[in-house]
């Protein structure tokens, strides 16, 4: 059986699953064979029903966080939407840890154009190694594909500017065809870019040689992550400097946040949203959301591992619902925990970092987010 | 993995040449290599010697599973990232539609496949390691971001 690993945002659509699981990363292997969620109210096993009835008592007239939801399918995210709103909920995301909404605005590159013709990747503040495994051999540094058959020996060029030496920053370092520039700040990286453009020299006198080595292709990339999300200040900045050498700029995000962020522009016109209050939030009152509500509904994620202690401390003093396939660190603080299935398994449509639309085959009946949320909405 | 220096300190370093080398230095590079055994040296299986000859034995399990090529695996450091299958140039060569353009290897028993999200190591054989023209290719170790990779003539 084919199926579609959401463990990540690369979206792989190659896994086998069969006596083992074959070409699945140790993330995408986790998400199938990992220690499962269950059913359970305050930590003892209980009957779905049972779970579903005592979700909906704690919910029931309580100040409402739905929280999660970037590895929920589009489908799951949408009733998650609808949810909030039937409950007076404030609805948030991952995307609310960072500055991350200007950078879904750049224009971004396919990953199958960039593996066949892509021959500059920089990962700026994201190390593919932690948080999307097989991005540097499906697609952009290893593959020999169209244009680039002669692979990451003499058809790319791998640079990896980052605050650490990180697992793919000693890669670059040791490759003929790559280079590892240490960065202590994003705006210096970025205008260093931006004078040795016109000529000047900037902190960083690496930059000269990538600017050179990006004038051989047209398809070149940035694939930004956390780190630059978080850290880069000036990013009109940033934006002159992809403008300038018609670099693309591929976000690497959670499964599938682009598209959670994508249907929250377009339906409410903010990635965090009030419904009691009828407006939008800013991340700075994220902290002051998270001190008010009464009750967390937590879908298909981990806060108590993936969020600031500021925050999780917050979640530990409230009535938490846990709705996953995996057991976590969170579930042990829950009132209430839902086992569901895989979004891989239970099928769907979800956005790729690079914002194709990727549609998951649905390969088993099991209970899913979908189903639990409709429960929810009767 | 232990480094030569390791394995010659848990050694008798009596240099009695029992065991065919002149030093125990040099059989402790040996005994990296697979081309010396624990029990090629008397001394260690004196009642005094047995504690280190028990920590030798755990020392040596991860040299045990390094294949004909000297290549081993650390399953418990690899992430399943395919670096290692997508570069090896056999896997070019003889998989150019799956594994050479970055999916999942298709060819019937590969050198490496990731199964159950780490590397295995299924056909040897095949590297260009192994057999009478053998060459000292390093391509997997060279791309693998974790040094789950190795070989026991480098280490």
């Amino acid at each position: 059986m084919r199926v579609v690993c959401t463990a990540c945002s690369c979206l792989c659509d190659d896994i086998v699953v069969g006596d083992k699981i074959y070409h699945a990363c140790r993330k995408g292997y986790r998400l199938l064979k990992g220690s499962k969620e269950e059913n359970t109210i305050r930590g003892e096993r209980v009957t779905l029903e049972k779970a579903i009835k005592k979700a909906r008592e704690v919910i029931d007239g309580k100040k409402l966080l739905v929280f999660g939801l970037d590895n929920l399918t589009c489908e799951a995210q949408e009733l998650a939407l609808k949810l909030s709103m039937e409950f007076n909920a404030t609805i948030v995301d991952h995307s609310f840890l960072s500055n991350v909404l200007n950078f879904l605005e750049l224009e971004s590159v396919q990953l199958e154009k960039f593996r066949d013709e892509g021959y500059v990747s920089i990962f700026w503040g994201s190390n593919p190694h932690n948080n999307v495994p097989r991005l540097l051999s499906r697609f952009t540094y290893y593959p020999r594909s169209g244009k680039r058959q002669r692979g990451y020996e003499e058809d790319r060029f791998l640079v990896v500017a980052d605050v650490r030496k990180s697992e793919t920053a000693k890669i670059a370092e040791k490759s003929k065809s790559g280079i590892f520039i240490k960065i202590e700040n994003d705006d210096e990286l970025a205008t260093s870019f931006l004078k040795a453009i016109e000529g000047k020299a900037g902190k960083h006198v690496d930059v000269a040689r990538v600017l050179k080595e990006i004038e051989k292709a047209e398809v070149n990339a940035v694939f930004g992550g956390g780190g630059l999300f978080s850290g880069l200040k000036n990013f009109e900045a940033f934006r002159e400097f992809l403008e300038k050498t018609n670099l693309k700029f591929v976000p690497i995000l959670k499964t599938n946040m682009r598209g959670y962020v994508e249907l929250m522009l377009n339906r409410v016109g903010s990635n965090i949203y009030d419904f009691r209050e009828g407006r939008a939030i800013s991340r700075s009152e994220v902290i002051d959301v998270f001190k008010e509500v009464e009750a967390v509904v937590v879908i298909s994620a981990d806060p108590f591992r993936t969020l600031p202690s500021e925050y999780s401390k917050l979640l530990a003093e409230k009535e938490l619902i846990v709705v996953n396939s995996l057991k976590s660190i969170t579930s042990k603080f829950a009132e209430v925990t839902i086992a569901t299935q895989p979004s891989n398994l239970s099928g769907g449509t979800m956005i790729r970092c690079d914002g194709v639309r990727v549609k998951i085959p649905k390969v088993s009946e099991g209970y899913s987010d979908v189903d639990f949320l409709k429960s929810l909405l009767e | 993995m232990p480094s030569p220096m390791e394995i010659y300190k848990l050694l008798p370093k009596t240099n009695c040449g029992r065991c065919g080398e002149k030093t125990c230095m040099s059989f402790a590079f040996k005994l990296l290599s697979g081309e010396k055994k624990l029990k090629d040296c008397e001394l260690l299986f004196d009642e005094k010697y047995s504690i280190n000859r028990k920590k030798l034995e755990e020392m040596l399990a991860v040299v045990e599973k390094a294949k004909e090529t000297g290549l081993v695996v650390n399953e418990d450091l690899c992430i399943g990232c395919a670096n290692c299958v997508v570069s090896c140039p056999v896997h070019v060569e003889k998989d150019p539609y799956n594994a050479a353009v970055g999916r999942g290897i298709e060819m019937e028993e590969p050198i490496l496949r990731i199964e159950d999200g780490v590397v295995k190591v299924i056909n040897i054989s095949l590297c260009r390691r192994y057999g009478k023209e053998r060459t000292l290719c390093v391509v997997c170790r060279e791309n693998c971001p974790t040094d789950a990779i190795a070989f026991v003539e480098e280490i």
